[in-house]
């Protein structure tokens, strides 16, 4: 992974906000940090697993309020654990394409996962991560990248 | 023009005195200016204006912390690369070398306006402790691009026992963070990693004195 494959990971997935609500603010980057107690995870998570030099995920992870926000935006007059499981599948589903777009030359990237808070027991995340928080709609949500070298647990 | 130039400490930061006192933005300019970045990179990376810049720069120099470098022409080149003229003309090597400040030389150098340095016993060897944020600047250092220069900091602290750093109280790290390492296998594992993502060793900059209790 370089800076280039990461930059253009970030901002592919930041111009999808843009582009479902292009009237309202940008997402924002906020400053990156990293981290190595528990991972951060919200409301909802959206994961691909990735191997290469190293191995490890991808996971961009939001709160129930930026999901609602997504869905009011695609149009969906129903909001329920239903539909912003549905809109955190589709988050997902960008994730995958974009992780795919940015690293796919080098990495292999898996099917991608939707988790809710009640399921983060069941993810097996890297224990160091880089956490790249974005403000949209006033919500942090967060945008990480968890790496190990391979065969170390 | 100060922003082409390259500076260095003028002593190694264990040499300083323990009781030596600067701000934060004087301690971070002094370790970023490692002999190799300009002071316009140093700038960008510091987000300072002009005004802070010269104000540090010539509190740093005028303490006789900091050296201005003589450079070949190899590392002239490679340090202003990404600097863009803003006299018009490129600057020559010549040019460069002609345009040096007061800065004090080697041998005429003086000790700084601080306490004086206390000497290590002998008999107990002093423990050696790394600075955290040194060994960030230099991870940084070595990237242009802050992205990069981020990536490669993580790729470094992956490579530790997230146990060994949590024992040491790193639970999280953000790139402006501070604080003093003690623990002997913590330093080794981060000068090890260095060496494997940077393929540079650790550099002895990173390091600072910390004179043992006296026995009473």
């Amino acid at each position: 992974m370089n800076a280039e494959q990461l930059k253009i990971f970030q901002n592919i997935t930041l111009a999808y906000f843009s582009k479902v609500a292009t009237e309202e603010k940008k997402p924002v980057l906020q400053e990156a940090y990293l981290k190595f107690d528990a991972p951060v995870l919200l409301d909802y998570t959206s994961v691909v697993f990735i191997s290469g030099n190293y191995e490890g995920c991808l996971y961009l992870t939001t709160t129930t309020g930026v999901l609602e926000e997504l869905l009011a935006r695609h149009g969906e007059g129903e909001i329920n654990e239903k539909t912003r499981l549905d809109m955190c599948r589709e988050l997902s589903n960008v994730l995958a394409g974009n992780a795919s777009l940015a690293f796919g030359a080098d990495w292999t990237i898996s099917v991608p996962q939707s988790i809710t808070a009640d399921q983060i027991s069941t993810l097996q995340l890297p224990p160091s991560t880089f956490i790249m928080p974005f403000l949209w709609k006033e919500i942090e949500s967060y945008l990480v990248v968890g790496l190990k070298s391979k065969g170390r647990g | 023009m100060q922003s082409t130039k390259i500076f260095q400490p003028t002593w190694a930061l264990q040499q300083l005195p323990v009781t030596m006192k600067l701000t934060n933005m004087e301690w971070r300019f002094l370790i970023c200016s490692d002999g190799r970045a300009t002071v316009h990179q140093i700038q960008r990376r510091l987000a300072l204006s002009d005004k802070e810049r010269d104000f540090i720069l010539n509190r740093l120099c005028a303490s006789g912390l900091l050296t201005e470098r003589v450079v070949t022409l190899d590392e002239f080149a490679q340090a202003t690369v990404d600097i863009p003229s803003t006299q018009g003309e490129p600057r020559t090597f010549t040019e460069y070398l002609q345009s040096t400040e007061s800065a004090p030389s080697h041998q005429e150098k003086s000790m700084p306006a601080f306490s004086p340095l206390p000497k290590p016993s002998a008999s107990q060897p002093a423990a050696r402790t790394m600075s955290l944020q040194s060994v960030i600047q230099f991870i940084l250092n070595q990237h242009p691009d802050p992205t990069a220069g981020h990536l490669a900091t993580y790729q470094v602290f992956m490579g530790i026992s997230t146990q060994l750093l949590k024992r040491n109280g790193i639970t999280s790290l953000r790139f402006q963070d501070d604080r003093l390492i003690t623990d002997p296998e913590l330093q080794t594992a981060i000068a090890e990693n260095i060496q494997r993502v940077l393929k540079v060793p650790c550099p002895e900059e990173v390091f600072s004195q910390t004179p043992p209790p006296a026995n009473k």
